[in-house]
């Protein structure tokens, strides 16, 4: 190895062995113990500097002399090492889960809702334990529930949809092909013979409604400003007698044609 | 008077992109960019537009992260800089194309136009952008719209209403605090509706927003206008709706008018083009090619062979589709107005970046627009959306569907494979934001700090921007670091609230890294 100047790059991507072999030839004296990171700083110091000498003041006369050793060490150790915070350092990666229990239905389009989840393993024990069944005998399952204009009561939905979900922290996509139905979904287990039992419970969502909806408006107002008032129809409301491509596209693919640029460049 | 109207609503947006860290940051181009090639340009047009007496309306948006970029001075001075980089460039290159009778014309119309912004901005403007736009706003020619705070797309957030609440309070605040005055409609970002959305706008006080088509065809029970009148939701808002025909002209990849063969080339830009060695101190300091803004091809044709730009004749193209465009609105406007008892309305919204920086040309064309609309034609007048509305206050009452102008006009766009992930994360901090704002009603010293970063960082999370690039996959990586370093920073922040701890050193760092909005109020989440 020669004496060429070293930089961060090229100790990183050595050895613990091979620094310390470097450190040896360069005479760059290393203490037991030190980790990867704070050899490094040790080996990018110019050689043979001495630490600064800690700025501190004159001890007063009273005070005894060997205060003054441990603070010279210290200043020098500081110097070669970065002052540790005492504080809990942020992390570097979101969590994988929160440790709370969470529903959550979001709408995708009209035909598509998307969920995530996260739920304990306690409440799984739970969960199979009032069942009945073993792990193995019970599937974890996301039913998702059209429960338009009624209290669902867990048995009245007009349409359900049981989506198994293999992990108790996930997400998915759910197609139910209902648009301008109200949605809920439960997380719960479900034994082979059938029985389900919900866990938790998500927010409801409303997909939206595709296509001109066959009502015209009746109530019509009139705002200025912060006032609104409500006024009569006008008696011979006039409309577009064809709207010129208002006749919009209602299935999934043809939609694929709404909508602006998914992004620049839009070519 | 008019037989119909038209209502061009450009909206200018950028997220947030500012790093004091180093010296120069890629993705802070494009501010620099949109500033050079769009708003710069189109505060041009709108002073020779007003010098000439041409009449002229416009509803403009400026995104409260947008506005905040215009009054940074950090990002001022590096706009200087890059402005005053690109000037040595244009000059070098006149020196390098002397003779060449395709190119050396191109080099001086790039220099001149380069200078052309440096002193709008410093000797017209005295750097302040905000104070431009609203000049114009009080003489009544353009109309001024807010968005959502950090632009974040407002359908996927609908479980957290105090977030969305939160996002419309900042940007109703950041509007008043740099343009003087409280908004009176807004640029829903990517025009995401939800059925609720409008109670929310009507407690904080907004008039209008608009909608993609279906919004307002789709809505229940439905107009008899169309898209071609506004409506009211239930709660008392009003909704425009875009107009597909005239939106296809602009926008679309294959009939629109971007994609004539005489209009510049976006991707041979000689910093890919010239040799590294001569290139390299204007492009980015690690070598790698970017775009500079200075294209010398023509679009040509579909293959990969350019030729020379010809400036005159893209003038000539700009103007003749500006002539083009009139006479479809003409045309259209004179089909309406026979079947409608009151005016018709077309709504053309596009992103204000479109003109001038994918298109070239787009300033210039929407000069010829307006020239043409005041000298040569009585049927179609432009008009604002607040005008409109004023002239005309009485409309039907109908609910809009959850809807966006996003691709396949739905949330598809912010909610699949590449971005899924987000929502877990965005609604957790979403949660425990709004606990700490109630937890604290009256915080002071640090504690205040702590929960006023925590605000910054989770409103910079929540921006739609991120889970946009990582769908369409252009700056994926930056986009997904942005994203975890603002939830990382939001979670650390909520966590000394909660234990009663602060890392003043840290806390400084990042406060000195996030400074979007310094004046934000954590309790704008009660």
């Amino acid at each position: 190895m020669s004496k060429e100047p070293l930089t961060k790059k090229t100790l990183e991507a050595m050895t613990m062995v091979q620094l310390r072999a470097l450190a040896r030839e360069r005479k760059v004296p290393l203490k037991k113990g030190l980790r990867k990171a704070e050899m490094i700083a040790l080996l990018l110091k110019p050689p043979r500097e001495e630490a600064k000498p800690a700025r501190t003041r004159k001890a007063p006369a009273k005070q005894p002399s060997r205060a003054r050793a441990p603070r010279a060490a210290a200043a020098k150790a500081a110097e070669a090492l970065p002052t540790p915070s005492p504080f809990p350092p942020m992390p570097t990666e979101l969590p994988e889960a929160y440790g709370r229990d969470t529903l959550t239905l979001l709408v995708r389009d009209p035909w598509w809702l998307f969920a995530y989840w996260e739920i304990p393993d306690g409440r799984l024990l739970e969960g199979w334990g009032q069942l009945g069944v073993s792990a193995e005998e019970a599937d974890l399952i996301l039913r998702l529930s059209d429960v338009s204009n009624i209290l669902y009561d867990g048995t009245n939905a007009h349409w359900s949809a049981d989506f198994p979900v293999y992990h108790r922290v996930g997400r998915w996509h759910l197609e139910a092909n209902r648009p301008g139905a109200t949605f809920l979904a439960e997380l719960g287990v479900k034994a082979r013979d059938g029985r389900f039992l919900p866990l938790l419970r998500s927010n409801t969502v409303l997909a939206p409604r595709v296509g001109e909806s066959p009502r015209l408006a009746a109530q019509w107002i009139r705002r200025r400003g912060r006032e609104v008032t409500e006024i009569a129809p006008p008696a011979s409301v006039k409309g577009p007698a064809v709207q010129p491509a208002a006749r919009p596209a209602v299935s999934p693919e043809a939609l694929a044609e709404v909508g602006g640029p998914t992004s620049p460049p839009y070519r | 008077m008019a037989l119909g109207y038209l209502a061009l609503v450009l909206h200018a947006h950028l997220p947030f992109v500012r790093h004091p860290e180093h010296e120069e940051f890629l993705e802070e181009d494009w501010y620099y960019e949109a500033l050079t090639e769009t708003y710069l340009p189109l505060l041009g047009m709108m002073e020779r537009l007003a010098r000439d007496g041409v009449e002229f309306r416009l509803t403009l948006s400026l995104t409260p992260t947008l506005l905040e970029m215009f009054a940074d001075p950090l990002l001022q001075d590096r706009y200087l800089q890059h402005l005053d980089r690109l000037i040595d460039l244009a000059e070098k290159e006149t020196r390098r194309t002397r003779g060449d009778a395709a190119f050396e014309p191109l080099a001086w119309m790039y220099l001149d136009r380069f200078r052309a912004c440096r002193e709008q901005y410093i000797d017209r403007y005295g750097r302040d952008l905000a104070a431009a736009f609203r000049r114009f706003w009080e003489e009544g020619k353009i109309d001024l719209l807010t968005s959502a705070a950090t632009h974040a797309f407002l359908p996927l957030l609908s479980v957290q209403p105090d977030a969305v609440r939160a996002q419309i309070r900042l940007g109703i605040e950041t509007h008043r605090r740099h343009l003087g005055e409280a908004p009176r409609g807004i640029w829903l970002p990517e025009c995401g509706y939800y059925p609720g959305l409008d109670r929310i706008l009507r407690e904080e006080g907004l008039e209008y927003f608009v909608l993609d088509m279906h919004g307002i065809t789709h809505a229940d029970p439905r107009s008899p206008y169309g898209v071609y009148a506004p409506i009211y939701t239930p709660g008392g808002v009003a909704a425009f709706g875009r107009d597909q025909e005239s939106s296809k002209q602009v926008w679309s990849a294959e009939e629109g008018y971007p994609g004539d063969l005489d209009y510049r080339e976006f991707y041979r830009d000689i910093g890919f083009d010239l040799p590294f060695d001569y290139i390299q101190p204007y492009i980015h300091r690690d070598g790698i090619r970017i775009h500079t803004g200075i294209k010398y091809y023509r679009i040509t044709g579909k293959s990969d062979w350019k030729e020379p730009y010809v400036r005159a004749w893209a003038l000539n193209k700009a103007a003749f589709h500006a002539g083009n465009f009139l006479f479809n609105r003409e045309k259209q406007v004179e089909w309406l107005a026979g079947g409608m008892d009151r005016p018709p309305l077309i709504v053309a919204p596009y992103d204000a970046e479109l003109f001038g920086h994918w298109w070239y040309e787009g300033p210039e064309w929407l000069e010829f627009l307006f020239r043409k609309l005041h000298f040569d034609q009585e049927t179609v007048k432009p008009i604002t959306l607040g005008e409109y509305l004023d002239a005309y206050p009485e409309a039907p009452v109908c609910q809009p569907p959850l809807c966006s102008w996003g691709h396949k006009g739905y949330c598809e766009v912010w909610l699949e494979a590449s971005n899924d992930w987000l929502y877990r994360h965005l609604h957790e901090a979403g949660d425990r934001m709004i606990r700490l704002a109630r937890e604290h009603p009256e915080a002071h010293g640090t504690t205040r700090r702590l929960l006023n970063q925590a605000a910054r960082e989770i409103l910079l999370a929540q921006a739609s921007d991120w889970a946009f690039i990582m769908k369409t996959g252009t700056a994926v990586e930056y986009a997904v670091k942005r994203t975890k370093d603002h939830l990382l920073r939001f979670f650390h922040l909520e966590r000394q609230v909660r234990e009663g701890w602060v890392d003043e050193a840290w806390l400084k760092e990042v406060e000195h890294y996030d400074t979007c909005f310094p004046h934000v109020d954590y309790r704008i989440y009660r």
